[in-house]
């Protein structure tokens, strides 16, 4: 029974040798435009929130007193993009209210670039923004006084050590060490803030639903404004995606199912005298299987080893990885493509009547 | 009674659709070939010959009528058992020669063979190739063959099983006159040595001497 089923598939595999090329050749083609233009395009997604963000790009923030049970309850919430912990406090900067923030010592989101200077890397240092020292004259060296917003203390001295950028979306909250906040506010009284950045897809009152949920005290407020226009264009985006993936999907099912009509067709009468002499429908259909299944493995295979080398000459970014994570994903909706039509093209064959199939034209 | 016949039609009727028009293929056919009895179809293109061998053979269904092969009723049998059972019964050789073009003239004759899980299908194929004067060539493919010898392949492939019917639909239709002979000959030879029972539908007189009964059609009709 194998060794006929084998044959009947090397029968499959080699009765149209260039249309069976062809079929390779466009699974391959529409499996690495699908790979490469969804992963471009996500990444695309991705850039285009990033630029909808200012330079406070979270959504949420959530006092607390934090410890690795609660941040993991946080982090698995369904939505979240971005955590981190953040020290900061309220001060009063000249005439202004400002908020000082404790440099982040975990991966940020805040885009913290320097136009000048380095920066604060002792109690008494501090950076400041651009428009903080244009605003007041203030240069690299200078010694400012800050004063806490939130208790009765003396004014206390700080050096600037550096100037952050003026560039959009550089971060415009002066920054010092951690030691630097507590000679503001002692150490007990310093509240770490989580600052949390959603997706861009998730509803932000159901994720605030979740948060209070967790219960443990925590106080959330939510950052409303920037958020629904970056979901906005980002289900523009995703729309995008999904229409131009679709489209390939369609494109791809269609030409396999052409390629596969005529080679079905070109052994239609072979087909015929098979059923005539009692090969059973479904052994006819599984070396069909077997062959989608084949032309889809080589193209997995080579888009694998090739795609990486083709996203760098087209000038992709993507990363290795990424790439590849995306062509793991994708194959299983290809090869579902692949199957459906092959599916589609055999049943048209095989529950076609015998003599229909001897005819010349049908 | 229907037992005692290989094959047996009783009041088959068939009707096609041409467009929106009817048109009668068969017309309250009876017919019986016996075991070992080699019958053969004649009539003019399109008196219904081909559609009454696919109607007997298991292919097409009648509109009217029953088709019993060795006392069992074929139509009433569901796709998977009817399909075994050709495999079982029936043999078939038609006008092309239809062999898979990818494989060898041993591996196409094998095929029944396999279909029916037989232990021995390279001995068997063999020696049915040898039989028919390919004993030299199991291991060419068709393309390397001649037409005679193609026909000779599917002959082979048609009786390698020992069936109880063969079904043969014009088998020299797409041979000259030389190889025609040789063929007929064989398909006599061999339907005898198996006592097989075997239906023959032909336009061509030239071979009836060869047949044990000749039957006449014309317009859907047994003459």
């Amino acid at each position: 029974m194998m060794s006929l089923m084998l044959r009947l598939f090397q029968w499959n595999m080699l009765r149209s040798r260039v249309q069976l090329v062809i079929m390779a050749l466009a699974v391959l083609g529409s499996l690495s435009s699908y790979v490469l233009l969804g992963t471009a395009l996500s990444e695309m997604s991705v850039q285009v929130m990033d630029a909808m963000r200012s330079e406070w790009p979270y959504d949420f923030e959530v006092q607390g007193w934090f410890d690795q049970d609660l941040e993991d309850q946080i982090t698995t919430l369904p939505g979240l993009n971005h955590i981190e912990i953040v020290t900061m406090t309220d001060i009063f900067f000249y005439s202004e209210s400002l908020r000082l923030l404790a440099i982040p010592e975990q991966e940020t989101a805040l885009v913290m670039e320097l136009q000048e200077g380095t920066m604060a890397s002792t109690a008494d240092e501090i950076v400041i923004p651009a428009a903080l020292a244009q605003g007041y004259g203030i240069r690299v060296g200078d010694v400012i006084s800050i004063q806490s917003s939130k208790t009765v203390n003396q004014p206390v001295p700080f050096t600037v050590s550096g100037i952050l950028s003026g560039k959009k979306g550089v971060l415009l909250h002066p920054l010092s060490s951690y030691e630097g906040l507590t000679r503001l506010v002692s150490a007990d009284r310093l509240t770490p803030s989580a600052l949390l950045q959603l997706d861009g897809r998730t509803n932000l009152l159901s994720f605030q639903k979740n948060l209070e949920n967790i219960g443990r005290g925590l106080v959330i407020k939510a950052i409303a404004e920037e958020y629904s226009d970056a979901q906005a264009n980002l289900t523009l985006s995703d729309s995008l995606v999904t229409g131009l993936r679709g489209l390939i999907l369609a494109i791809t099912a269609l030409s396999l199912a052409v390629l596969l009509y005529m080679t079905q067709r070109s052994g239609s009468y072979q087909v015929g005298v098979l059923r005539a002499i009692g090969l059973p429908r479904p052994w006819l259909l599984l070396p069909a299987f077997m062959q989608t299944l084949l032309i889809f493995i080589f193209g997995y295979g080579t888009a694998y080893l090739s795609l990486p080398a083709i996203a760098t000459a087209i000038g992709l970014e993507s990363n290795r990885v990424a790439l590849l994570q995306h062509l793991s994903g994708d194959i299983w909706i290809f090869l579902g493509v692949g199957l459906f039509s092959t599916l589609v093209v055999q049943i048209q064959f095989l529950f076609t009547s015998v003599p229909r199939l001897f005819k010349e034209a049908w | 009674m229907e037992q005692a016949n290989a094959v047996m039609g009783k009041g088959i009727s068939r009707t096609f659709l041409m467009g929106e028009t009817p048109v009668r293929a068969l017309h309250q056919i009876n017919i019986t070939v016996d075991a070992g009895e080699l019958v053969m179809l004649l009539g003019p293109s399109g008196s219904g010959k081909t559609t009454l061998l696919y109607t007997l053979s298991g292919l097409e269904k009648p509109d009217q009528g029953e088709v019993w092969v060795d006392g069992v009723s074929i139509y009433t049998l569901n796709d998977w058992k009817l399909s075994k059972f050709r495999s079982q019964c029936f043999g078939f050789v038609f006008q092309s020669f239809n062999l898979l073009p990818t494989l060898s003239a041993l591996e196409n004759v094998q095929i029944p063979l396999r279909l029916l899980g037989s232990k021995q299908p390279v001995k068997q194929a063999t020696e049915i190739l040898t039989r028919v004067g390919l004993g030299e060539r199991i291991h060419h493919k068709p393309g390397q063959l001649s037409g005679g010898e193609q026909q000779r392949v599917a002959v082979a492939r048609a009786l390698v099983a020992k069936p109880r019917i063969v079904f043969a639909d014009e088998p020299t239709g797409n041979l000259d006159s030389h190889t025609s002979q040789e063929i007929m000959a064989l398909i006599r030879e061999l339907v005898s040595e198996n006592n097989s029972a075997c239906l023959m539908v032909t336009h061509n007189q030239e071979f009836s001497s060869l047949a044990d009964r000749i039957l006449h059609m014309r317009d859907g009709e047994l003459l």
